[in-house]
């Protein structure tokens, strides 16, 4: 961009922008229908969605520079240049771009079933957590088809209820359709309660397109609130309105919301709120309107320990915004930041203790019989529970530990599965660290350790890797506890804040797309540009579905590579994805230091 | 929402402390559309029409709503807690298809109209009927379906609600 542009070519190129990005969402909401559930996976345009998604993304990028190019002008120049139009237009057409992909169905997505599922159930019994879909869905089908669980005759009764009731509501094509429905819900109560008004309001008799797309305006009411927040935090660090920009355009965020309908919209509202609430109670407006000064305000510290806590009720990962904000609250209000500490502590147990009584309370295996055929049967395991147990998807520095770890998966006398080719740790080494943990196998057998020796293991493993990141990640943020300390503004803490999910996102064994969403209200205050970058390449996760439709096991190892289809995904495509951008930050993070020197 | 058929009639029933609370955040909720309907509804007043309270609503009826509604061809048309009609007669036909509305305003207070329309325009734009296939008239005529209801008697009127 030439350095004397005005700021009408800026407004240009927003508009030029926002209409290439508005093109890009008609086609994705046109070839949407062609990923309905009753459509042929061969047939569903991948490639094409995702070559949609970049040209909307490049264009994304091309928008958010021109903003940054012409804030650098008005710094540089120290004049006053009317903008208002700018912000206008990037709020407006953010906002079209919403409503434009709202009704198209979700591309590759199907967890709003869940959260219609249990919406529904929540509205009915008040508690989503305590039957798992499965348990509904199969209530009609004849016992020995049936999957078991401990259940009492009363709670029988209430699952025949529900199915009857669900069934005439027209809840079964939903039903149907949630996904592993053998766990119950994984969400959190916050969460639910959206869940929950979502059901309330939807008129009966709706047909499942309108449940979805009332549970999505829903959350894009979610996603409006984030984009005010965002603006108010800007403006609380003196920073221009239109930086929201990057928040609100952001294609990855209109396609897991608007088109995807995930709610995390809710828990990132949260978080952004929390973000607000911090700003304001550790740092003042001056009467000039632009500067700030630090203060403490235990009052302001409270409402933000119970909006975070909120966060966490709606998903956990909020919680790692906690020790850049504790170190900051301990900096302002020394021994009296105990108490929104408290606040904080006490909130999260409320909000969440609908959830976490089912995870600890025992749930042991309970003899059963159908048919004269007897058996042990416990109830649902919880999701949360499952989740964090052994999920792992689009991981690339969670996997490149794991698989480091895990022992050599040779179950009894068979040959041993060769490793992925990252694993640079001996066999000898690997099995030695599972020994240490576990004990040997020939001593568990001696124990008559119930158990796939092999699962033990792997879980085992995971657990670990587990424990080994997150120690990482706390040596991480308490080092960025420690720049927020010393730089001491609304715009580091920001930035901390967003630095804080990115990290605890890329080390993470579960790398969705939709969970960067989470770092999203941050990145406005971002300084190294690369973090933009992420958005556009996590979407690749998408990539596996095109594995799995087109590399049939069938079909042979792909592109040369001994693995198979998903495989070929699991084990290359993040190195592909995220390498390249985690050198970049590297190479970034080092390259002033050693220009300086020079 | 019932209907009570019995010749007999009873007062409404009693309501705990915790329902009279919600019902009075649901009219606040859904107020902007009641002073619509208001509005609308005194304005059909001073050109010769009526009113009446019945199940928690306000009818209006006859006045220039009358001949507006005619020239549409709408019977009646509910606004929050508020039902405008062109006669009493066809406010007894409809008058339980309008309290499913209703319910319907009563959750989506201010939000309804919008939701409403955007819905009926969604349904123009993919060529469909705007009004039958609109969800919240589906639900509505789920309850309740005026043209099943031509021969009601007065006492189905009556009907009964939280």
């Amino acid at each position: 961009m030439p350095i004397n542009s005005e700021p009408a070519s800026t407004f240009r190129a927003i508009i030029l922008a926002g209409g290439a990005i508005l093109i890009s969402l008609i086609g994705l909401s046109f070839i949407a229908s062609q990923f309905a559930p009753d459509t042929f996976d061969v047939q569903r345009p991948v490639l094409e969605m995702l070559a949609l998604y970049g040209i909307a993304f490049s264009f994304y990028l091309f928008a958010c520079k021109k903003i940054w190019d012409e804030l650098q002008q008005r710094q540089t120049k120290t004049v006053k240049r009317k903008t208002r139009n700018c912000f206008t237009s990037i709020i407006l057409l953010g906002l079209l771009f919403r409503c434009l992909i709202v009704f198209s169905p979700p591309i590759l997505e199907v967890d709003i079933y869940r959260y219609l599922w249990d919406g529904y159930v929540t509205v009915q019994t008040g508690d989503p957590y305590n039957f798992a879909p499965l348990e509904i869905a199969q209530a009609s089908y004849p016992p020995e088809y049936q999957r078991p669980f401990a259940r009492s005759p009363e709670e029988l009764k209430t699952i025949a209820g529900l199915a009857e009731k669900a069934n005439t509501a027209g809840y079964d094509p939903i039903l149907r359709k949630v996904h592993f429905a053998e766990y119950t819900s994984p969400y959190p109560p916050v969460s639910q309660a959206v869940f929950a008004l979502a059901a309330w309001i939807t008129p009966q008799g709706s047909s499942p397109h309108w449940h979805l797309v009332i549970m999505k305006s829903l959350l894009l009411v979610f996603d409006l609130l984030t984009a005010i927040v965002v603006v108010l935090i800007l403006r609380h660090a003196g920073l221009p309105d239109e930086l929201v920009i990057a928040y609100w355009w952001c294609p990855l965020l209109i396609k897991e919301i608007a088109n995807s309908g995930h709610l995390d919209a809710i828990a990132v509202f949260f978080s952004a709120l929390f973000g607000l609430f911090a700003v304001y109670s550790l740092w003042r407006k001056l009467p000039d309107g632009r500067n700030v000064s630090p203060h403490g305000s235990v009052g302001l510290s409270c409402v933000a320990a119970f909006v975070l806590a909120m966060a966490v009720g709606a998903k956990i990962y909020p919680a790692v915004l906690g020790p850049v904000w504790f170190f900051m609250m301990t900096k302002r209000l020394k021994l009296k930041a105990v108490v929104p500490l408290s606040v904080f502590c006490l909130a999260v147990f409320v909000i969440n203790w609908p959830m976490l009584r089912y995870v600890v309370q025992p749930n042991e295996p309970v003899a059963m019989s159908i048919q004269e055929v007897s058996f042990d049967a416990t109830k649902p395991v919880p999701g949360i529970t499952a989740f964090a147990k052994s999920w792992e998807m689009n991981d690339l520095l969670f996997m490149l530990a794991v698989e480091n770890i895990k022992p050599p998966r040779n179950a009894g006398n068979a040959e041993p599965v060769k490793p992925p080719w990252f694993v640079l740790t001996s066999s000898q080494l690997r099995t030695g660290l599972s020994d240490w943990r576990l004990g040997t196998r020939s001593e568990r057998q001696k124990l008559a350790i119930p158990g796939d020796p092999v699962t033990i293991e792997f879980e085992s493993a995971f657990r670990f890797t587990r424990i080994l990141l997150l120690g990482t990640l706390s040596i991480v943020l308490l080092w960025l506890s420690k720049r927020a300390w010393q730089l001491d503004s609304p715009a580091a803490f920001a930035q901390m804040a967003f630095l804080s999910i990115a990290w605890f996102w890329l080390m993470s064994p579960t790398q969705n797309p939709w969970y960067w969403c989470w770092a999203l209200p941050f990145l406005p205050f971002v300084k190294n540009r690369v973090w933009f970058l992420f958005a556009g390449v996590a979407i690749a996760y998408y990539l596996r579905f095109f594995f799995e439709y087109h590399f049939h096991f069938s079909q042979g190892p792909v592109a040369g590579t001994p693995y198979y289809g998903t495989q070929f995904f699991d084990y290359v495509v993040p190195f592909v994805e995220f390498g390249p951008l985690l050198l970049l930050l590297f190479y970034t993070r080092f390259w002033p230091r050693r220009r300086s020197q020079e | 929402m019932q209907t009570n058929n019995s010749t007999e009639r009873s007062g409404p029933p009693k309501r705990t402390l915790l329902q009279k609370v919600v019902k009075v955040l649901l009219i606040a909720w859904t107020f902007p559309n009641t002073v619509l309907g208001i509005l609308i509804g005194g304005l059909g007043i001073v050109t010769g029409g009526k009113f009446q309270i019945i199940g928690g609503c306000l009818e209006f009826h006859g006045g220039i709503i009358k001949s507006i509604l005619s020239k549409n061809r709408i019977a009646a048309m509910t606004l929050g807690h508020t039902i405008i009609g062109q006669t009493p007669e066809e406010m007894r036909i409809v008058r339980k298809h309008e309290q499913a509305h209703v319910r319907q305003y009563e959750r989506w207070g201010p939000f309804f109209i919008p939701a409403y329309l955007l819905c009926s325009l969604y349904l123009i734009i993919r060529g469909r009927e705007y009004y039958r296939n609109n969800p919240f008239e589906i639900e509505a005529y789920e309850i309740d379906d005026p043209s099943n209801y031509r021969d009601r008697t007065p006492d189905d009127d009556r009907t009964d609600f939280m």
